[in-house]
């Protein structure tokens, strides 16, 4: 969050992230060329390079390909969030090392442009065991170079998030062709049992998490249908939501998060104007809003980000009665200032004399 | 993530969940029992005194040579330029179509020098060189001795 331009926001949590990253990789590699030196002892400086730089970086995918979805199923995970972009710009990096390796040491020394030679090489594209793997390593890293080019504010910003999230989703694919190029190559070259073991258990990881969280969100998410008044919709019980946190609601496409602060409910879209994150799913700080992906801040009544900063989101009404917390879905303009809802202390009284005796009563 | 971006990001998920698995075990099953490339019998240091028959291509040429003493064979292989292929293998085959499976293994060929193979002492009716990269299973080229 910054009102002036600088290439990267360094602070101290950066740094951390980032040290313990190359510390990671150090060690990694290091393990790793001990490893070979000791199995393969009569291997050359050039493949102990292409070895290390294509485990690693895959490995570096699996990492943060695993991020989003482990903190959606446990907010303690959120951290790792903090700075996964610099995650994913090394990884790039290092498979880009990976790749110009490849095509110097094996595509280079014909008389064919090197490129070229890694499409008519080998031309045994309608078989799966002997097709040319390397393309699918190929366009991956054409994938990853495009999103590490792209993965500066600048490019969030000029794009829109929602674009940029969706142009950074076909990283996806990028995995997928990454599987089929160890599947295709390294698998059927060492036809190792570990490699095999391992590359499922790496498969099964990253795709089991996602479809663990995918599953916990629909769950998770409340779409009440039952409209009452004025456009106003119940939501929850107001002892539903927990000071400082939000319930988050999704009413005919309007994504809302209805906070709960100082005796007070506000409501605000749930979208971080950074990379649109869950907002709903931070805290309030300072009395701000803290988006849990960057720690981009809001203000609770007004949804606009404290001075000096611009960033905007829409408001929402949230009225109480009986108890239960209810939300207008037609937004105001983003910034728009909405007077917090009172929590009265009789409300709360009432509602907890009424939920002993429902109790007593079941 | 937008309601939208999540949905679609979910079906991805599932799509992938589906299609990784069946690329690994794909993958295992087409995993060949044996290596690619056969190890070769190595060149000959001197050619056997006595020439056969002669052959050339654009490629190559080719001459057969023989012991008269002990009835060896040899075949001497001069490339005429280098070749493109990363690894090359000389067979003797019955005819231009065979298999390389189906012939009799000389050696292999990589910069441009002259190779002189052992052919044994009879070569039984294949009388075809073929050139075969095992890498990219290609027939480079076969020539008639």
């Amino acid at each position: 969050m910054s009102v002036n331009y600088a290439p990267i926001l360094w602070n101290r949590q950066k740094k951390i992230y980032d040290r313990l990253m190359f510390g990671f990789m150090g060690l990694f590699i290091a393990v790793f060329i001990g490893l070979q030196l000791i199995f393969y002892p009569t291997i050359t400086a050039e493949t102990l390079i292409i070895r290390a730089t294509g485990t690693l970086a895959f490995f570096m995918l699996h990492i943060i390909l695993c991020m989003g979805p482990l903190t959606r199923i446990d907010p303690r995970f959120l951290p790792l969030l903090y700075n996964r972009r610099h995650l994913g710009v090394t990884m790039c990096c290092v498979a880009l090392v990976h790749g110009v390796f490849n095509i110097i040491q094996f595509q280079a020394f014909g008389n064919a442009d090197p490129l070229v030679s890694m499409f008519i090489s080998n031309v045994n594209y309608n078989s799966i065991g002997r097709f040319p793997f390397e393309i699918f390593g190929f366009f991956a890293l054409l994938i990853l170079l495009l999103m590490a080019a792209t993965s500066h504010d600048f490019w969030l910003k000029n794009l829109s998030p929602k674009v940029w999230k969706a142009l950074h989703m076909i990283v996806y694919f990028a995995y997928a062709m990454l599987v089929a190029h160890v599947l295709l190559g390294v698998i059927q070259l060492e036809k190792s049992p570990v490699l095999i073991g391992v590359l499922g258990l790496g498969i099964l990881t990253v795709t089991g998490l996602h479809v663990w969280a995918a599953i916990l969100n629909k769950k998770q998410t409340n779409e009440p249908s039952e409209r009452e008044t004025e456009g106003f919709v119940r939501v929850c019980a107001v002892e539903d939501i927990a000071e400082n946190r939000a319930k988050t609601v999704l009413i005919d496409g309007e994504n809302i998060a209805i906070f709960k602060y100082e005796n007070k409910l506000s409501a605000i879209n749930n979208l971080c104007r950074h990379q649109n994150g869950p907002l709903g799913e931070g805290k309030i700080v300072d009395g701000c809003i803290t988006c849990p992906w960057h720690g981009y801040q809001y203000l609770p009544h007004n949804g606009q980000s404290p001075p000096p900063f611009t960033e905007k989101v829409e408001t929402y009404d949230v009225k109480l009665l009986d108890g239960w917390v209810y939300v207008n879905p037609t937004p105001y303009q983003e910034g728009t200032e909405r007077p917090p809802c009172p929590i009265h202390s009789a409300l709360k009284r009432l509602t907890k004399i009424e939920k002993s005796d429902g109790e007593a009563n079941g | 993530m937008t309601p939208n971006l999540r949905k679609y990001h979910r079906r991805i998920w599932f799509f992938l969940a589906g299609l990784l698995p069946i690329l690994l075990v794909a993958a295992i099953a087409v995993i060949p029992a044996e290596r690619t490339s056969p190890s070769t019998p190595d060149n000959q240091p001197e050619a056997l005194p006595k020439v056969v028959k002669t052959a050339s291509s654009d490629l190559l040429v080719a001459t057969l040579r023989q012991d008269s003493a002990t009835g060896e064979r040899q075949v001497e292989i001069e490339l005429k330029q280098a070749l493109t292929n990363p690894s090359t293998l000389v067979y003797l085959i019955a005819d231009e179509n065979a298999d390389p499976a189906t012939g009799k293994l000389l050696g292999s060929l990589s910069s441009r020098k002259i190779y002189r193979l052992d052919a044994g002492k009879n070569l039984s009716g294949q009388e075809y060189l073929l050139l075969f990269d095992p890498i990219t299973h290609l027939k480079i080229a076969t020539l008639k001795l």
